[in-house]
């Protein structure tokens, strides 16, 4: 199946486009992981912090479809309040 | 800080006080909300004689706290009709604090078509006439005050706009780089400043002494807790200074946030075009600065300083706010138009997010099409210039809805929307229907504490959760736009605990308390009382505190959503 993948400020050189606008189809399995798609990116994992699929806030073992978008942020560019406490399921304490 | 200016317009005399009475206490947006509602009758004329503009520093502002140099500006508002604070950095603030000033309060009304200025320093306030300054756009105006007093004094101006009293008008603040483009945008207070006759304020902070510091080692200690704090956190040591606020951009975009063509889209397909990143590699390429510090004490350094293709300067931070407002809510994608649009709001003196939401609805009208970067520069050009288009334009989204006929106009309160769409982020919709200020970003921005309170995950495309959150963001920013802090500490603060400690072992050593978190939550709710109690005295009620009705009705792609807080909650943000 195909997704479709967009890589946001320092994640941008982990990206397979020559046109360098980091949004790029990606080949994967049936039922891949966001966390597969990461590693097999070669992404070190401490380098997402924020992962929207399809626009809405998921953690790493959401399990992708067949023409699914992912958008991939680092660290230094996630979030303005509502972005965190509505995306980030890890503040979920 | 403990001395009030009183300045008459109308006698042209100044009268020295000292802080007493329901003042104490108070610094930034506190004492100008708790000025406006003692002293503003509030079924007054905005732009008539009884009305009050406020200029205060923070109560951290003059210390050697990091990001402490932000400026709270109030009024009654002659866009909303409610009260206001505009908050706004550059280096007046700390300039007034070091000067022992808590408040400069504006009165009464001159003779018609007089203009003035006033010299502060510390010798005290003095009133100059100003008339030889009528007309002039903000960027020749501080450069002509600052030839003839001193490069380094800090200047708060009106440009045209001001002057013509239009509702979107602003009161500028020069930068640390000198240009008039810091900017107390919303809710006109440049329109309240020019009904005074006052253009220009010039600081001289020559001669004055430190602030004084009630207990130092605790100061110091948690001043530097909280610069680590700063430091250690990769949004304000990273994200901020090397995209601009800008970084949002992407983010909000993705997340189907980003409001595109007045509001009809929550995706933009231009956004790469306009974002932090492609800022940031054009300002780089061009050899302008991609980071610069804006605030006196920022260590942040949010703002930028965007270039032609030549390398010449055109405006200073450009900003998430403009860049949404002009660039994707008009269906521009095109930077280097944005950053004229910018300096052109800068120099006529207008709000860069109300012009936007202005040029956006006049576009839904017909006036322009969507995408025509060329006349939305006109209409700048028209408003700052006072033609009869231009004061349609200048007078907000509202008035120009009303003057077109045309239904999507998102305000609340008659306050254009920020960058932020409700309908994908429900809970800033519900800030924006029940904030005191009208529809306003800022009052929901918060700190770690409050939010983890709240208790967690609240999904933005659903109502459940939405209105403690804004409720609790409301309250604790209401008492951070009292310190004189940047609202951009609460990036640290809601990852790292120490952050916020730092702030109340600042205010504890700067003034010899014992304040606990409760007590600064406190605050943040008298706050909120004192202006929610002056705008019900203006004829506000709970009807007043809703999204207009397309936002309950029209699916906005790509969610294909609508606004689904129920009206009984958005009721319940002021039960505390």
């Amino acid at each position: 199946m195909q997704v479709t993948v967009k890589l946001h400020a320092s994640l941008r050189p982990y990206g397979r486009n020559d046109s360098n606008n980091s949004l790029f189809p990606l080949e994967t399995a049936e039922k891949v992981t966001v966390r597969e798609v990461i590693r097999e990116l070669r992404i070190p994992p401490e380098k997402v912090r924020m992962i929207l699929l399809n626009g809405r806030g998921v953690a790493t073992d959401s399990i992708l479809s067949n023409g699914d978008r992912i958008a991939l942020f680092p660290p230094e560019m996630a979030f303005n309040m509502y972005v965190a406490i509505s995306f980030r399921r890890d503040l979920n304490h | 800080m403990d001395r009030i200016f009183r300045v008459n317009m109308g006698s042209l005399k100044v009268s020295e006080e000292k802080v007493t009475g329901d003042y104490l206490g108070l610094g930034g947006r506190g004492l100008t909300s708790m000025v406006v509602s003692k002293e503003v009758p509030a079924t007054c004329h905005p732009i008539g004689q009884h009305n009050k503009l406020v200029i205060t520093p923070g109560l951290l502002t003059g210390t050697t706290a990091a990001n402490s140099g932000r400026l709270s500006i109030g009024a009654k508002s002659p866009l909303t009709g409610g009260i206001k604070e505009s908050n706004v950095g550059g280096t007046a603030a700390t300039k007034l604090a070091r000067l022992g000033i808590a408040a400069i309060i504006i009165e009464g009304m001159p003779e018609k078509g007089k203009l003035f200025g006033l010299a502060v320093s510390k010798d005290g306030v003095k009133v100059f006439p100003a008339d030889d300054l009528k007309g002039l756009g903000n960027y020749e105006l501080t450069e002509k005050l600052q030839s003839k007093y001193d490069k380094k004094v800090g200047i708060i101006s009106i440009g045209p706009a001001g002057e013509m009293k239009m509702a979107m008008a602003s009161i500028a603040v020069t930068s640390t780089n000198g240009t008039p483009s810091r900017h107390a945008g919303r809710g006109g207070m440049g329109a309240v400043m020019g009904s005074k006759g006052l253009k220009a304020i010039v600081i001289d902070d020559t001669g004055a002494e430190k602030v004084a510091i009630k207990n130092p080692d605790l100061f110091k200690e948690a001043s530097q807790k909280f610069v680590k704090a700063l430091r250690e956190h990769p949004v304000t040591s990273q994200g901020l200074p090397t995209y601009g606020t800008n970084v949002l951009a992407a983010i909000i975009n993705e997340a189907g946030g980003y409001p595109t063509r007045n509001f009809s889209s929550g995706r933009f397909e231009g956004t790469d075009k306009i974002s932090g990143e492609t800022m940031h590699d054009i300002i780089s390429k061009r050899g302008g600065k991609t980071t610069h510090s804006g605030c006196t004490t920022c260590i942040i350094q949010c703002s930028n300083e965007y270039v032609d293709e030549k390398g010449k300067y055109i405006t200073s931070a450009l900003e998430y706010e403009t860049i949404w407002a002009n660039g994707a809510n008009c269906g521009i994608d095109d930077l280097d138009a944005i950053a004229r649009m910018d300096r052109l709001c800068d120099d006529y003196g207008f709000d860069t997010i109300e012009m936007g939401c202005t040029i956006g609805v006049a576009m839904e009208a017909g006036v322009k099409e969507f995408g025509d970067a060329e006349g939305a520069i006109q209409l700048i050009h028209e408003a700052g210039k006072g033609t009869p288009l231009g004061r349609i334009i200048g007078n907000g989204a509202g008035f120009t809805g009303k003057a077109f006929g045309v239904v999507r106009v998102p305000v609340v309160k008659n306050q254009g929307m920020p960058a932020y769409e409700p309908r994908a982020i429900q809970g800033i919709g519900v800030t924006y229907a029940t904030s005191t200020m009208g529809a306003d970003h800022t009052a929901g921005y918060a700190t770690a504490t409050n939010i983890m309170k709240v208790g967690g995950y609240v999904d933005p495309l659903k109502p459940d959760g939405q209105m403690a959150l804004s409720q609790n963001l409301q309250i604790t920013t209401a008492a951070v736009d009292s310190t004189g802090l940047c609202l951009f500490i609460a990036f640290p603060a809601l990852d790292i605990p120490e952050c916020f400690e730092g702030v109340i072992g600042m205010l504890n050593g700067c003034y010899g308390l014992n304040l606990t978190p409760d007590d600064v939550a406190a605050l943040g709710k008298k706050i909120l009382k004192i202006e929610r109690d002056f705008n019900e005295r203006a004829g506000f009620s709970n009807v007043d505190d809703r999204l207009p009705e397309f936002f309950k009705e029209e699916k906005l792609p790509p969610h294909n959503i609508t606004f689904l807080v129920p009206d009984v909650d958005l009721d319940k943000v002021y039960k505390f």
